[in-house]
């Protein structure tokens, strides 16, 4: 009987078959490239590659790190505290997460480089200190996000009775605070970690050469210049098998029962010292992005020949995202092989990007379809790369209704449909909202996959800078990404705000 | 009591009606949306009165800022035919497209390949010989006629820096090794066609001790960049003292900023140039139209809008603009067989990154 | 009549422990009758309403209501009405929604519907609170709207999983006094978990005791 398919489970099995099917596909695409061409040889020794491997390991250990000691003082002082200004607090700390390289460099430099206070102590940003930098300003403000709302869901009676018994900031955070955390901590540790290993952007601008390559960027470069899928091929099973383990500690990880978040606005005391910490956070955090963004917005605002690629750009990220929340709903949709279903999910960033669209599009042009025009192929692509950030977002409110309603709703024999209306949607609407502005920002900001296929179909504004920055227009294009900067701005104050209406609806 | 039935029998006449209106309306919108679909999806196979020549090349040889656009509109007044581009990131990538999408690669011209690509582009079989009697090349260029591929723009890899903030650039690579407080950006070897040429210059100058050299460049070097562009930026953001980039740079910022700041610093070992090109596919319905292309493309005048919009040199002897035509000429190096790099590539590419790791 | 046989009820599979024990049950109640079960902690009290209801999975045996057999209907659509021991009421929808999909999971009513919605609110004294959400409520209040879908689902079979838990003493009272009109004017059947059997004072009220492994005693 456990094992007898319902009518429940057909979205699923369909999201199943299409997110196996596609990483399948460019497995093959990959493999059977890599045959043909097998006299391709490294001429790099061994060594070479176990540096790689540590490297990558490394760096990512250390960023995540460094993350977590910025993220967590962070989460502390600004949990139960500025409760207005802090989704926009955080939109704007998450605002680096997707700009292009050279974007990246430009604000870490202003702030870094020659004249920067870091330039001041002898230390240069390039190289693993860049990197860590670099991903730690990625992946703070993520760490800070996810500990403030676990934080923020500890039932108001255990925070009044802290409070009651009199508890130090460090006894509350031992006796209460920690142990509701650890399984957050725990799988958002991985998750960082899964994603440094997996980053490429930062890895390549700010590695400052040869000495800091990491799987992600060699994969890359194998493909880019060499075209050697027989290396790509190797490199992609390290990097598969490395991510693919961490992958399964994390989804055993976070197995834990959802537990019901509570609306408490404790009023905490905002102490002095705490305005001095955010702004001192500001500073550092924020300012190079404002003033990179005063500086060159000027340069584009008066004409008009962003609009057109803003445009298609949000339409386009709203394309993808839509496709890829499909996905995460059928997904979703049964509880059956949970763990499979979230495996399958996170296939995005255990897989590398480069490789699955090298392989996809191998087989799609080797194949009759290679006659028709590649945009169904880099929709597929690209609601796969961020299928694992949309999953995240939502399996955990989602499996919170179902422990919470799941009774009730079969007991008042309500269909799928209706399930979705009067249930799931009022309460998911929220992450929902939320996540679906922050995956179109990320798609926005996507320049692997167009890259890889070829400019003429991504009308976007990450390939209109990289179009400026090829023929001299540096003005254009910093103008061009301080448009895009606030777009994202806008759309992931958007995203906190939705985000945030869940609970005040409780 | 007659009236009021009439109304009710009109009222529900008016209800179906309404009813097949909207029915109607939604299956037309329907399909409407997927004949959208479909004839965005599908290459327009209609019948075109006019030949269609296709033209590949990479992305900024066709923004609005490129030759691309004005070469099209000066080509269609005089050819009766339309000329369409489609694009990938860079040459090389336009290389790896050919090998990606083999016979689905949607281009009867390749434009945008470089002369250190030749065997390998050869190798695809993608090209066809051109056949064409060619005009007499610019004296001080060492071009050996091949037969797939012909010249269209040329330029010499050198280190850009900006004169107002370094007054004494170095005068020889050697110079340039051993300075003590200069710092230099580069685009990466394996990303990027600016950067393959330095790995040509390097080995074209040294030969054999490229080692000790690519070490002492480690040590003037601020970061090696994915792209050109980060590079360049870098020098312009006033980070780094030197960017290398092409020769022919300055002129852009002289003719276009108006800005003479910005000088190659030439160098006595002489420079390794890049010389890019174009060829035909094998098997082009439009051979005929697409070899009339590649002569206009050696015409003086289109010679000139490649030279000004692309910031390049023109191949054949012609006057362009003073800022471009007066620009100190570099001592040219040979550049290597085409056999030879596709041999020694490898080789070069593993001996810069086991000596450029800090 | 509800007629339980020989039926096997292993534990809860998400719940932690691995050697999670199984439950037998015997039970036979006539229609109209009312029994309350007590018993200590464990012993698979919520299981065996949860089984009834087709919310948890049955191993073996049979059930019946009359003499049609529950095993194969969906959980949706047995002929009966379950309060269980919270998340009662969808938190983020008003008291009218929340009743509505008690008659109708598509949340439409009719008007006569509309009117029995009305009626059974006043007769349990929410009527002025259907515009509410739950959390605007006390918890006695919510108890009683819960108890009013109950009711609305017009089944013949009422199973309640220690619904008064939460209330203070006076409510838990006035509560039990509503099912026992329930009860007696509406002819419905009713099987309950309680902790305070003392509480139910009526007479007819049947007193079950469940020991370890799901074993009923029960006694006048």
């Amino acid at each position: 009987m456990r094992f007898r398919l319902s009518p429940h489970d057909t979205p699923k099995i369909i999201a199943w078959v299409f997110i196996l099917g596609c990483f399948l596909c460019s497995i093959y695409g990959l493999v059977s490239a890599a045959s043909a061409s097998s006299h391709h040889d490294t001429s790099l020794p061994w060594q070479y590659w176990g540096e790689v491997f540590s490297f990558t390991l490394w760096q990512a250990f250390l960023s995540t790190v460094t993350s977590f000691l910025i993220g967590l003082p962070l989460a502390a002082g600004l949990a139960w505290r500025f409760e207005r200004a802090k989704p926009y607090l955080l939109a704007l700390m998450q605002l680096c997460f997707v700009l292009p390289p050279l974007v990246i460099v430009m604000i870490l430099i202003q702030g870094l480089g020659k004249q920067g206070w870091l330039n001041s102590l002898g230390l240069s940003p390039y190289g693993l200190l860049g990197i860590v930098l670099g991903h730690a300003f990625l992946n703070a403000p993520f760490v800070a996000r996810n500990v403030i709302q676990r934080l923020e869901s500890i039932p108001r009676t255990e925070m009044q009775l802290s409070q009651h018994l009199g508890m130090s900031t460090f006894a509350f955070y031992k006796w209460v605070g920690l142990p509701h955390l650890t399984s957050t901590l725990k799988s958002t540790f991985l998750f960082v970690f899964l994603l440094c290993i997996n980053s490429f952007a930062i890895v390549l601008s700010l590695g400052g050469g040869p000495g800091s390559t990491t799987l992600e960027v060699a994969i890359y470069q194998s493909l880019k210049y060499e075209f050697n899928p027989h290396q790509a091929a190797w490199l992609a099973a390290v990097q598969c098998i490395t991510t693919l383990s961490i992958a399964i500690i994390m989804i055993k990880s976070s197995a834990t029962h959802p537990s019901k978040p509570e609306c408490i606005s404790l009023g905490k005391k905002t102490k002095g010292i705490h305005y001095i910490a955010l702004i001192s956070f500001l500073l550092l955090w924020c300012l190079p992005l404002c003033l990179f963004i005063t500086r060159h917005l000027t340069n584009v605002i008066s004409q008009s020949f962003w609009i057109e690629p803003l445009a298609l750009s949000l339409v386009y990220g709203f394309t993808v995202t839509t496709l890829s929340a499909l996905l995460c709903f059928a997904l979703l949709s049964s509880q059956r092989a949970k763990t499979a279903s979230t495996l399958i999910a996170n296939l995005g960033i255990i897989y590398p990007t480069m490789v699955l669209t090298t392989g996809l599009t191998l087989l799609w042009y080797r194949s009759a379809l290679g006659q028709w025009s590649p945009l169904i192929l880099i929709l597929a692509i690209q609601s796969l790369v961020i299928l694992p950030y949309l999953y995240r977002a939502l399996s955990d409110p989602w499996d919170r209704i179902k422990h919470q309603y799941g009774p009730l709703y079969a007991h008042l024999n309500m269909s799928s449909g209706q399930r979705l209306r009067w249930v799931y949607w009022p309460l998911i609407k929220g992450p929902f909202i939320g996540s679906f502005c922050v995956s179109t920002v990320l798609i926005m900001g996507d320049i692997t996959v167009p890259a890889m296929l070829g400019f003429e179909h991504f009308p976007t504004l990450s390939v209109s800078i990289a179009k400026s920055l090829g023929a001299y227009r540096f003005e254009i294009a910093y103008g061009l990404a301080a448009v895009q900067l606030l777009a994202t701005l806008f759309l992931f104050s958007l995203a906190e705000y939705f985000g945030r209406t869940e609970y005040a609806n409780r | 009591m007659h009236a009021a039935t009439l109304n009710v029998q009109w009222l529900i006449n008016a209800k179906n009606a309404y009813f097949a209106f909207r029915e109607r309306a939604r299956s037309c919108s329907i399909s409407t949306v997927l004949l959208l679909l479909v004839s965005f999806m599908i290459q327009s196979t209609e019948a075109q009165t006019k030949p269609t020549l296709r033209v590949a090349t990479y992305e900024s040889f066709v923004t609005e800022w490129g030759p691309g656009p004005k070469l099209k509109k000066a080509f269609e007044r005089q050819c009766n035919c339309s000329l369409e581009f489609s694009t990938a990131t860079e040459g090389v990538a336009l290389l790896n497209q050919i090998k990606l999408k083999g016979e689905h690669f949607k281009a009867d011209l390749v434009l945008g390949l470089d002369e250190s690509l030749i065997s390998e582009a050869t190798a695809t079989g993608f090209f066809q010989p051109h056949n064409l009697s060619l005009p007499p090349l610019a004296n001080d260029m060492l071009w050996k006629p091949n037969p797939h591929f012909v010249p269209f723009d040329r330029g010499y890899f050198a280190f850009i820096y900006n004169r107002t903030k370094l007054k004494n650039p170095p005068t020889s690579f050697k110079e340039l090794l051993n300075h003590p407080n200069i710092n230099v950006v580069y685009p990466d070897p394996r990303l990027s066609t600016v950067g393959r040429g330095l790995l040509y210059w390097m080995n074209s100058i040294q030969e054999q001790e490229t080692a000790g050299a690519w070490q002492s460049l480690a040590k003037r070097t601020l970061t090696v960049t994915p792209g050109w562009s980060e590079s360049y930026g870098l020098l312009l953001e006033g980070e780094a003292d030197m960017a290398l980039s092409y020769h022919t740079s300055p002129a852009y910022h002289q003719i276009i900023e108006k800005k003479s700041d910005y000088a190659a610093a030439l160098f006595k070992e002489g420079h390794y140039a890049q010389v890019e090109i174009v060829g035909i596919r094998h098997n082009t319905p439009q051979a005929a139209l697409a070899k009339t292309f590649i002569q206009f493309l050696l015409t003086p005048e289109s010679q000139r809008i490649i030279a000004l919009n692309n910031w390049m040199k023109p191949v054949i002897d012609v006057q362009t603009h003073p800022a471009l035509d007066q620009l100190p000429p570099p001592k040219g190096l040979p550049s290597f067989e085409p056999d030879t790099i596709s041999k020694q590539k490898k080789s070069w590419v593993s001996d810069w990154l086991m000596n450029s790791r800090r | 009549m509800l007629t339980v046989e020989q039926l096997i009820v292993g534990h809860d599979r998400s719940a932690k422990e691995p050697e999670s024990p199984r439950f037998q049950y015997d039970l036979k109640l006539e229609k109209g009758q009312w029994m309350a079960i007590s018993g200590p902690s464990g012993v698979g009290k919520s299981s065996l309403l949860g089984a009834i209801a087709g919310l948890v999975p049955v191993e073996s045996g049979d059930m019946f209501w009359d003499s049609r057999s529950l095993n194969s209907l969906p959980a949706g659509q047995r002929p009966l009405a379950i309060l269980f021991q919270q998340n009662n009421l969808f938190h983020h929808l008003t008291i009218a929604q929340n009743l509505a999909l008690g008659i109708n999971p598509s949340g439409t009513l009719t008007s006569s519907q509309q009117q029995r919605l009305q009626d059974t609110a006043k007769r349990l004294a929410i009527d002025s609170l259907l515009h509410r959400k739950p959390h605007e409520l006390s918890g006695g209040q919510n108890q009683r709207a819960a108890l009013a879908r109950a009711l609305l689902r017009q089944a013949p079979l009422l199973l309640l999983d220690e619904p008064f838990n939460g209330l203070d003493k006076a409510l838990r009272l006035e509560c039990i006094s509503l099912l026992e009109d329930i009860n007696q004017e509406d002819g419905i059947t009713i099987l309950m978990v309680t902790h305070h059997p003392e509480e139910l004072a009526a007479s007819d009220i049947i007193q079950a005791q469940m020991a370890l492994g799901g074993r009923l005693h029960s006694s006048y």
